[in-house]
């Protein structure tokens, strides 16, 4: 009798967790892999340059690179970190598109991501 | 410590009265109302228990009609549940019935 | 700033619920949507001189999170990471909380009640002012202070106290602009606005990082550029190659100092060319030389050019400098037909400052661009209200409300009847300048400070020196701030003062633009907003003094709410009495019309329905600027009604090429100049608070060319000994091609003892300008070890059984021994 119990109750955590995994999409933070305290000192862009070399120079030579937009700024530290940044981050900077992308026209997930290729933020993916 | 998402029905003219009463436990958040009396609210506590007596609390208050579940999440409860350490009470009356 | 998983939970929770019965939760809560506060609160970034706008959200009281206005002029939303994330620290466990006191530097400081704080600043003040007279007594304050805060302060000073002695951090930033701005344009301040950059051809920045230093101005001329890349020239003029280089199509690096020779010679190319905008220099111009101010004619200029020819002047420059590129330069700057220039502290921290600054601007004349769409000669500002509440407020010891010169009689008496008080009160000649008032303190001749909103102790050049000073027991200090900093360890009084958004403001930016910050939640407890301690500061010293002017200076803003009614009524006599009828007429800018604004207003504004459109974008311009329309007397295209200048015309200065006071020698061979990074402002006694900030920027480096390096077998990372005359720091290298050969770079930020760079710079300023000239001096370095696991260091107090102590090797005690 206990465990049909259990499993009732492990179905209903199915299926919520199936309704939190569609609405997740990086909005919970992720753990950077783990690094040394001296590897920690570092800036995101000084091991990165090395690390993911193509991620960087998509970056470096992008408008945000240009401009000095970091990685912290959207991606967080290390106690906040997102690989994936929610949108709200944006927003600091780009209100009025993150507000806009919240109408009934776009599907519920869209993001800038969706048609700017991440890093370089050029207009539209393939332009 | 489960999380619950509640809304409480109240009579249109009774909204602000409701809300201050439910505004006075610490375990309940309101995050919105609108004018034809429903509430929405979210309820955490550090357990179920704890959370089916909340709800049974707040419904005794008259001018409250109805306080209905749209979203129960066990979070840490699970494990114990697993574990053979605790066991909700709703489960046992449940057990029970059948 | 991403939810954690219960925030996320939770939301999910009440999204299901709303779904249920149809209800749609406000915007702010969606999971993937902007952050949820209860309000936002629009006001002005705290830190550079661009003046972005910004709002802070507000939830339970307390700030969570900030975006960008997108419609103002300044900013269009965006923001650099500093304007990103100011509102962490402002809840921060080391702020400043409660008034603290000490009798001797050397004791711990003991918590006291604001009424006795305010008594023993009052008391101090005045016994040195009984004692030693008025000019005992002095106030440094900040471009990072309020304008009305910078305004109610002189105004006690001079109208109460009966002193000059009023400076402020601008001294050591923009004092050279501003005698620029007078010598040339006959009045301080950019004529054109930033509006100008999105129809400018070509760029000209020189002495300025601004990449790093006002980014979110840059985007724009990066935008400009990368949109534009064929008709947009952008030309780069640093002996270090920076961020800004990144878009530069010509990048001229030539020895620290010797860009006087080079602006020269791009005169000379401009005139032998036939480049220059003959019309406007026969309607406009007249040719000035030396101290009198002499009048010469083009022909003496021309002549006076020959010194420096392209040639002459490529080998005074070195560095990459060829006659060519020089040619090159002078070509995109005078047949563009819109060109604007920028520029910083590479121009300004400098002996001859103002000369720079009248070289840039001479370009500017002779080809007469200036006064049109796209083409100005902008200085850009490095604090957010250097201008409006400095410059603008009589903020500087010669310059009192409104632009009026102390020594002008008629404009002292002016300001001695809008204050209400009788004629004579304000001395009629200028106080000690900045680096004069703190060797006044090191020779004993000033008794008490009042330090406002900036850390001098880590600012000034040579600031070992200062310190002595200041560490001198019979000098009373008292220090307004919002944290511990350097400057607090050596202060006698230290007053918890109120945030931006803590208390309502103006700050005027680097485009003549002033802009309102509105409160948005309270200080922390016993923290409290300057003007209100001003005001019962003053009270205090009037009955001390038995002088009731010293009330009536303060009289009107006596029991006022301290939030918004108080620095309302301040404004309201500064702008609608003090700069009516004065060149930067803000009297139409009233905090209704400020409100009103998702920017702010840019002056002239003389009356409300010229702010509410927003002010007068660019000056001088018949139709445009309402003073020149007023005084315009047919159909000229300008009227230049500069104050300084009788003739109304602007003036091109004869400046020869002089070097440095400091230069390298054999005994110290390189040149040693110093500057800021991105992450870090000013002395990171606020943006080392904040864990991303502190974390992408930890400690000092020093900047070395790759071939000087290999030279000296210094590897990055590796601690290096930089040794000037006044002394010597050990800071870790960063090897880049950056500087040039001979020349090392060091960010000024650190506050370690052994890193702080300013403790080696020199003091010596501009004659004219009294501005230090950071930007040069001599040293030699070499490699003092390995690499060795730093820690980054903020100044931070403790309390201990015996009272507060800051924590930090600095010693007091064994400073004052020294």
């Amino acid at each position: 009798m206990k465990s049909k119990f259990i499993m009732s109750l492990l179905w209903s955590v199915i299926l919520i967790g199936g309704i939190s995994a569609i609405y997740a999409q990086g909005t919970v933070k992720d753990e950077h892999p783990e690094l040394s305290p001296e590897e920690k000192m570092m800036t995101c862009r000084g091991c990165h340059k090395e690390a993911t070399p193509e991620i960087y120079n998509e970056w470096y030579n992008s408008r945000h690179g240009i401009d000095n937009v970091r990685c912290f700024q959207c991606h967080g530290t290390f106690s906040d970190f997102h690989k994936t940044p929610p949108i709200s981050k944006c927003a600091a900077c780009h209100a009025k598109e993150v507000m806009n992308l919240h109408v009934p026209e776009n599907s519920p997930n869209k993001t800038c991501w969706s048609c700017h290729p991440v890093h370089t933020f050029r207009v539209h993916k393939g332009k | 410590m489960p999380i619950g998402g509640f809304v409480v029905n109240t009579k249109p003219e009774d909204i602000e009265g409701v809300v201050e009463f439910l505004k006075s436990f610490p375990e309940v958040e309101i995050y919105s109302h609108d004018e034809k009396g429903n509430i929405i609210v979210v309820i955490e506590t550090e357990l179920s228990d704890h959370m089916d007596e909340l709800v049974d609390t707040i419904k005794q208050d008259e001018r409250i009609l109805a306080v209905s579940v749209a979203y129960l999440y066990y979070e840490d409860e699970v494990e114990k549940i697993e574990k053979g350490e605790y066991i909700p009470e709703r489960f046992r009356q449940k057990k029970r019935r059948n | 700033m991403g939810i954690t998983r219960r925030e996320f939970i939770k939301t999910t929770a009440a999204l299901t619920a709303a779904s249920m019965v149809g209800l749609k939760l406000p915007k702010e809560l969606d999971a993937q949507g902007m952050p949820e506060v209860d309000k936002w609160v629009r006001g002005t970034c705290r830190f550079c001189g661009v003046g972005c706008r910004v709002e802070m959200g507000i939830k339970n009281g307390k700030p969570v999170a900030i975006r960008g206005v997108p419609n103002a002029k300044t900013n269009f939303g965006f923001l650099c990471m500093k304007g990103m994330l100011f509102y962490k620290f402002m809840n921060h466990p080391d702020r400043l909380k409660k008034p603290l006191y000490r009798k001797k530097k050397t004791e711990p400081f003991k918590e006291i009640s604001w009424d006795k704080a305010l008594d023993i600043a009052a008391n101090e003040f005045a016994k040195a002012i009984k004692k030693y007279g008025p000019n005992s007594v002095a106030y440094y304050g900040s471009g990072q202070a309020l304008t009305e805060e910078t305004y109610l302060f002189q105004k006690i000073f001079r109208g109460g106290l009966r002193t000059n002695n009023v400076e402020g951090n601008p001294r050591l930033c923009m004092a050279s602009a501003v005698g620029g701005y007078i010598t040339s344009f006959g009045a301080d301040e950019p004529m054109g606005a930033y509006e100008d950059i999105e129809k400018a051809l070509t760029f000209f920045i020189i002495g300025s990082n601004m990449a790093e230093a006002h980014p979110v101005l840059f985007r724009r001329i990066m935008n400009r550029k990368l949109n534009n890349p064929d008709i947009v020239k952008v030309i780069n003029a640093d002996p270090r190659v920076s961020p800004t280089s990144r878009i530069a199509d010509l990048h001229l690096q030539f020895k620290p100092g010797t860009d006087l020779a080079l602006l020269n010679a791009m005169a000379y190319v401009i005139i032998k060319e036939n480049w220059y905008n003959k019309d406007f220099v026969k309607n406009y111009v007249s040719f000035r030389i030396g101290k009198e101010k002499k009048e010469v004619t083009f022909d003496d200029y021309v002549k006076h050019l020959e010194n420096y020819t392209p040639e002459k002047a490529a080998k005074i420059c070195g560095g990459n400098i060829t006659p060519d590129k020089i040619k090159l330069a002078a070509k995109w700057f005078a047949t563009s037909g819109r060109t604007m220039s920028f520029w910083t502290m590479g121009l300004n921290q400098r002996t001859r400052g103002v000369w720079a600054n009248n070289l840039v601007n001479n370009l500017h004349i002779l080809t007469g661009q200036l006064g049109i769409p796209g083409a100005d000669s902008f200085s850009l500002t490095g604090q957010p209200n250097a201008c409006g509440g400095v410059r603008e407020g009589g903020g500087l010891c010669h310059i009192l409300p409104a632009h009026r010169p102390v020594v002008n009689d008629k404009l002292r008496h002016e300001v001695e009847r809008l204050w209400g008080i009788p004629e004579g009160r304000i001395p009629p000649k200028p106080g000690y300048h900045t680096i004069a008032m703190f060797q006044a303190i090191n020779d004993g001749k000033i008794k008490a400070i009042w330090i406002h909103t900036t850390s001098p102790a880590q600012s000034l050049p040579n600031a070992d020196k200062y310190r002595h000073g200041l560490a001198r027991d019979d000098v009373f200090v008292v220090v307004t701030d919002i944290f511990p900093t350097k400057t607090t360890e050596l202060a006698n009084l230290i007053l918890p003062s109120a945030f931006l958004f803590e208390k309502t403001g103006v700050y005027g930016c680097s485009e003549r633009r002033s802009q309102l910050t509105l409160k948005a939640v309270d200080p922390p407890p016993e923290a409290k907003p300057e003007l209100w301690i001003a005001v019962e500061w003053a009270k205090r010293l009037s009955k001390k003094l038995k002088d009731p002017i010293i009330y009536k200076v303060v009289e009107p803003f006596d029991g006022k709410e301290p939030g918004f009614e108080l620095p309302k009524a301040v404004w309201s006599e500064y702008a609608g009495k003090l700069t009516k009828g004065r060149d930067n007429d803000l009297s139409g800018a009233t905090y209704e019309v400020l409100m009103k604004r998702p920017d702010g207003v840019q002056w002239p504004a003389p009356t409300q329905e010229i702010a509410l459109k927003g002010g007068t974008p660019k000056k001088f311009v018949r139709g445009i600027d309402p003073i020149a329309t007023r005084l315009a007397k047919g159909n000229e295209k300008y009227v230049f009604y500069g104050e300084a200048h009788k003739d109304h015309k602007l003036w091109i200065w004869l400046r020869p090429y002089k070097g440095a006071a400091e230069e390298p020698d054999a005994e110290y061979p390189f040149y040693l100049s110093t500057g800021r990074v991105i992450d870090q402002w000013h002395t990171s006694s606020m943006t080392g608070r904040i864990p991303e900030l502190l974390q992408s920027a930890p400690y000092a480096y020093v900047e070395i060319n790759p071939k000087d390096a290999m030279r000296l077998g210094i590897k990055p990372n590796d601690i290096v000994e930089i040794e000037t005359r006044r002394g010597k720091v050990h800071i870790p290298a960063k090897i880049v091609e950056g500087p040039m050969e001979g020349m090392v770079f060091v960010y000024w930020y650190d506050m370690d003892e052994d890193r702080m760079i300013n403790r080696v710079t020199k003091d010596a300023f501009d004659p004219g300008s009294k501005q230090p000239e950071f930007k040069i001096c001599a040293a030699r370095i070499r490699k003092y070890s390995g690499p060795k696991p730093l820690k980054p260091f903020i100044v931070r107090m403790k309390k201990t059984r015996k009272g507060w102590v800051h924590v930090d090797k600095f010693n007091i005690k064994e400073f004052q021994k020294k």
